[in-house]
């Protein structure tokens, strides 16, 4: 593994907990889990993917439930569907909490160095002698600039540090972060490194690009910090957590956060000028910075030019530690100069006598265009190579996180020749990330979103367990208190749901008598509500669901644990209707992603496919039929032309012709 | 056998510009052994008895079009010359068919190109049967499905304004009409999933329900308005099939006849005379028209056996036909005596156009004094239906007026607008869009009851942007995404 980031933890840890031998390179140990941005984990589509980080026995959702300091639930006035959490995390409890539980862990050894070099035997000395000890990837006879090839060029044998050291390695799992080539831009002044008080990675660059891939430079942004100490907080409009805040883990034990306030504060017709007059110093619009920047967390020059007659933009203050001296300014992203940086702020209620510890700086870094890889996390030209992460042009924590869990898992089901993880955009975010990761042209920093998910209304925080736990369990990937946490909880909704579709009430309001389970999909029902009603239907009920709370109270005492559970009934009963009408309807196209396109197509010499649908279909290289559907610009008549052609080519095959590869 | 995609491996030849008189005509021989024939049949630089070093691909050379040299006694190396022609040369993968290729361009017209054609025959093509070109260009990729559809209708069309409507479709009329049912969708959906992806910023307002539901009902408009060009698609692949009925002898071969302009139809004043479907196309104002002569319906239970069950089976198929029709013109004699009632017809079910009904009025030369100057008897009068159109086959009188009416009815099913929009439907594109509607609908009745929420109309709306894209081939995640990032100032 290399990096320790929050992708390389968890594909670090998963890898060791399924019995690989791991050694997890960083440049620095006590870097291990840090937040070089924003301190919290979660947020809209983000929050379900640390939930399903964790039913996969994934790390995040633990530490952050252990070191969060304000959790809520967001988007509470809308369904369920699109509710999700997020926590402010004291950041560094958060990062020794990481760093710990990864130095603990058996199985993993942890080394301090810079990786310099990814190394590589050609696929056919591999394949000659499996030991193959030819310096292959830095003997500088590599020249296959890219046509795109449908077989790995390279395997892959380990990494080579700074200090030239050579660590071997039978599958290697990249998570470099924004470090390969990273450069930081504060106004006009520009510093080498992957983020403040950090070097970059400057080989791993060059070494990815004699193996054959192509990379794109993409940009992301951090805020100013400012001394908590500095700020006349009685000026501003707290925001405080939940007040009954609940964990993201389901194998959370004891949950019972200190939590702070953060604070809101608008922008104004001061701030907006002083942006304006000092546009030319921001290397954003000097034309200095060639990345491309995530539109959904612009830069607050940006938003103070494209959205020029909006008169104050809204900030949040959000504190980096329970303890910690240091404010995180939410929504202030910004490259301009220190100076400007300070009169900004200053123009800020109850900021006005506000110190800046540190600057705000958009950094350009280096990506691999995700098309380079299989829906494995595997790259294409060099196989046993994984990557994960902000290196495969994502933003955000949890999709590294969750990047990071699918490549450990994978890299480790792949050398025990087992199959790999079954995600599918019906049954997880994950899915979703993977799909779109694989099926996209990714030219900003993919950040997940609930529309995203076509299944959005099925794939809900609160039927996670349902939803992803078998797969938990046939992997191995839980330990023993979550297994057991996982299958009571499963036991209950089964028990519950018996339960309800056994008893008939009489609805109050009139009408006929129904179930319980039918009872509740009237709008104005509840659990509570059907339960009551139930029970005051069915003496013996009342008996049932005592034993079946009993019996979940016993292998999983967490009160969340059955709070979750029963969100998960009464949701699936609301929603029913809907899911299983959206099932039906993209089952038919699902079946498209049954029918595999062989990889050595040559969609190139299809003159019959749109232009547009030829040479995307060169780069992503579909995996299925589906898969093609889902690239913009390939239409319905390219996928009847790809399914002629398909017949027509095993008909010739049948017929002992050639390979009817001359379309 | 008879799968469509099993290719067939006979090299094949035919003419591939359109019948007619004069000018150029091109002859194509197209598969594996198209080179081979070639230089049995043509001699020529590269060709035939030729330098060895065989013809030079696609460069067009000048020669000798000759019977086959195997088929031919040969005497002192003298040729049946059939004519000096251009031979172009097409290895394959690079010509129309995506197989070898050899065009023949005569001049001359039809006689040399029929001479070509047989020549080729001679030696050893096969004569390709209508279409065989594109479907080989198809199935080797050479061609798109919606442009193989398109070719398709072209060779199809028996009118001008169909080749016009194939031609625009190929440069995109539909999707240009689709995307004027995606856009308003997608910018509803925009505006739904700002106000669930970023409801903590400020900007992002809720959407009034009343809002989605007019956007829901304009978008069920739009679709409705492409569904009901549908039948103007078939209209112009297929023509536009018009069937004379009426009770026997009332006269419906000679105006058949009239209307087609020959003696096709058999006219006999014994009654019963037409006892099977007599066919002809009719090409006028740029449309084309199939006339179909029918026998005249009456009560056959009184004749004797054979006759009787002949005409029997020929009533039976003039209903199946009106059946199919997509006009009916309703034929009686003008005052016969006691006045011929119009024929009761149940019409056009299995048509997707709605079968629409002329009323004529035959025989117009005998409607003599005594009787009404319409020429109607009392039992034809029938005030709802309106006055029908007076003709007569023998003077001509009335065809016109009648010719007129045809074009009236036929400008309501909105061809001409079909084509000029470039919107002709096929079945495929036709189905998505009734499965749309239907959608539609059903989401306008979950607004009739509570509310559904915004992340489950959302939903609902992108699985239906999904369906309309299979059509259009656009992909709206990012789209919509992008209108969110555009329209609202939102993220930190």
């Amino acid at each position: 593994m290399v990096g320790g980031g929050h992708a390389g933890i968890e594909a670090a840890l998963a890898a060791a907990r399924l019995g690989a031998r791991c050694v997890l390179v960083t440049h620095a140990i006590s870097e291990i889990g840090r937040m070089p941005c924003n301190p919290a984990i979660g947020g809209l589509g983000k929050g379900h993917l640390v939930r399903e980080i964790d039913v996969l026995g994934g790390e995040m959702g633990l530490a952050i439930d252990a070191t969060g300091i304000q959790f809520r639930m967001l988007n509470t006035k809308k369904g369920p569907a699109v509710q999700s959490p997020r926590a402010q995390a004291d950041k560094h409890a958060y990062q020794r909490r990481m760093g710990e539980v990864v130095l603990a862990q058996a199985g993993l050894e942890v080394i301090e160095g810079d990786v310099v070099d990814i190394l590589a035997m050609p696929m056919d000395a591999a394949s000659a002698t499996c030991a193959g000890a030819s310096d292959g990837a830095s003997d500088g006879a590599l020249t296959g600039e890219a046509a795109p090839r449908t077989k790995p060029a390279w395997r892959v044998r380990g990494v080579r540090l700074a200090d030239g050291r050579e660590i071997a390695g039978a599958r290697v799992i990249l998570s470099s972060g924004t470090f390969m080539r990273g450069l930081m831009h504060v106004g006009a002044r520009q510093t080498i490194g992957g983020r403040e008080g950090a070097v970059s990675a400057e080989g791993l660059s060059e070494s990815l690009r004699r193996l054959g891939f192509t990379l794109r430079r993409l940009k992301t942004g951090t805020p100013p910090r400012l001394a908590r100490d500095s700020i006349d907080f009685t000026l501003l409009q707290p925001q405080p957590g939940d007040v009954d805040p609940q964990p993201f883990s389901l194998r959370t034990e004891v949950f019972a956060p200190r939590q702070v306030d953060c604070h809101q504060v608008w922008t104004n017709a001061t701030t907006h000028a002083l942006i304006r007059a000092n546009l030319d110093r921001s290397p954003l619009y000097g034309g200095t910075i060639e990345g491309q920047g995530p539109r959904y967390c612009p830069s607050i020059e940006d938003k103070v030019v494209r959205f020029a007659d909006k008169e104050r933009h809204l900030l949040f203050l959000e504190p980096e530690g329970r303890d910690d001296n240091e404010i995180y300014v939410n929504g202030l992203s910004t490259s301009l100069p220190a100076d400007v940086q300070e009169a900004m702020v200053r123009s800020l209620p109850g900021l006005e006598a506000a110190r800046l510890l540190r600057y705000g700086y958009a950094v350009e870094y280096d990506s691999v265009p995700s098309w380079q890889i299989h829906d494995t996390l595997e790259t294409k030209p060099v196989a046993g190579l994984y990557l994960a992460g902000q290196v495969l042009g994502t933003s955000g924590y949890e999709e590294a996180a969750a990047q990071g869990l699918v490549a450990g898992v994978n890299a480790v089901r792949e050398l025990g020749g087992h199959s790999p993880m079954p995600l599918s955009r019906g049954q997880s975010y994950l899915g979703v990330l993977v799909d779109d990761l694989v099926t996209k042209d990714i030219t900003e920093p993919y950040r997940m979103f609930t529309s995203r998910a076509e299944h959005r209304l099925h794939l809900r925080c609160d039927n996670t367990e349902e939803r992803l736990g078998p797969l938990a369990l046939e992997f191995g990937l839980l330990d023993a208190r979550g297994r057991r946490v996982l299958e009571a909880r499963a036991r209950y909704v089964d028990g519950l749901r018996a339960l309800l579709a056994g008893v008939t009430v009489r609805p109050p309001g009139g009408g006929p008598a129904v179930v319980a389970a039918q009872y509740l999909r009237f709008p104005e029902v509840n659990l509570e509500g059907a339960l009551a009603a139930g029970l005051a239907a069915d003496p013996g009920a009342e008996e049932r669901l005592h034993a079946l709370r009993g019996a979940l109270a016993e292998a999983a005492p967490a009160p969340h644990v059955r709070a979750g559970a029963e969100a998960q009934v009464e949701n699936g009963l609301k929603y029913g209707g809907y899911i299983a009408k959206q099932a039906r309807l993209l089952a038919q196209r699902d079946d498209l992603d049954l029918r595999a396109l062989p990889d050595d197509l040559d969609y190139k010499s299809m003159s019959a496919l749109s232009f547009e649908a030829r040479e995307k279909l060169t780069r992503i290289r579909p995996a299925t039929l589906g898969q093609a559907g889902r690239i913009d610009g390939v239409r319905a008549g390219d996928l009847a032309v790809l399914t002629v052609f398909l017949r027509k080519r095993r008909i010739v095959r049948r017929q002992g012709g050639g390979d009817g590869g001359d379309i | 056998m008879s799968d469509p995609i099993e290719m067939s491996q006979d090299t094949v030849v035919a003419r591939a510009t359109p019948e007619g008189e004069g000018g150029l005509a091109v002859v194509r021989l197209s598969g594996p052994e198209a080179m081979a024939i070639a230089a049995r049949v043509f001699r020529g630089p590269g060709f035939g008895g030729g330098s060895g070093a065989g013809p030079v691909a696609r460069r067009a050379v000048y020669g000798i079009f000759h019977e086959p040299i195997d088929a031919q006694v040969v005497e002192d190396g003298a040729l049946a010359v059939i004519d000096e022609i251009l031979a172009l040369p097409l290895p394959g993968p690079h010509s129309y068919t995506g197989e070898d290729t050899v065009e023949f361009f005569c001049h001359g017209g039809r006689q040399v190109a029929a001479l070509v054609v047989r020549a080729c025959q001679a030696a050893g093509a096969v004569a390709a049967p209508p279409g065989e070109f594109t479907r080989r260009a198809f199935l080797n990729g050479r061609l798109t499905l919606d442009q193989a559809e398109a070719v398709a209708d072209l060779i199809q069309a028996g009118s001008e304004q169909a080749a016009r409507a194939a031609v625009a479709q190929l440069r995109g009329g539909l999707d240009a009409e689709l995307g004027a049912v995606e856009w308003p969708l997608l910018d509803l959906l925009v505006r739904l999933e700002g106000s669930l992806e970023f409801s903590d910023d400020d900007d992002t307002a809720a959407v009034p329900a009343a809002e989605v539901r007019l956007t829901l009902e304009e978008a069920r408009d739009g679709i409705e308005t492409l569904l009901a060009l549908a039948p103007a698609g078939r209209l112009l692949r297929e023509g536009i099939h018009v069937v004379l009925a009426g009770a026997p002898n009332a006269g419906k071969s000679s105006l058949f006849n009239r209307l087609v302009g020959g003696e096709r139809a058999l006219v006999d004043a014994e009654p019963g005379t037409t006892r099977d479907i007599v066919t002809a196309p009719v090409r006028r104002g740029g449309r084309l028209y199939v006339l179909h002569d029918t026998a005249g319906l009456r009560d056959t239970s009184h004749l004797v056996d054979g006759a009787g069950r002949v005409e029997t089976m020929g009533i039976a198929r003039t209903k199946e036909t009106v059946a199919q029709a997509d006009l009916v013109l309703l034929l009686a004699e003008a005052g016969a005596a006691g006045g011929q009632a119009w024929p009761e017809l149940a019409a056009g079910e299995a048509s997707m156009a709605p079968a629409a009904t002329l009323r004529v009025l035959t025989k117009m030369d005998l409607a003599g004094g005594g009787r009404d100057r319409t020429g109607l008897a009392p039992a034809q009068v029938d005030e709802k239906a309106g006055k029908p159109i007076a003709t007569s086959s023998l003077t001509g009188a009335g065809v016109d007026d009648l010719w007129a009416a045809i074009e009236r009815q036929v400008e309501a099913w909105r061809l001409d607008e079909a084509v000029s929009l470039g919107v002709v439907l096929n079945e495929r594109h036709r189905q998505r869009l009734l499965e749309c509607r239907d959608e539609l609908t059903q989401m306008l009745a979950l607004y009739e009851g509570a509310t559904p929420g915004d992340e489950v109309a959302g939903t609902l709306l992108a699985s239906l942007l999904a369906r309309l894209g299979e059509i259009s081939g656009r992909v709206f995640t990012e789209q919509m995404l992008d209108g969110v990032f555009r329209r609202f100032c939102v993220g930190k």
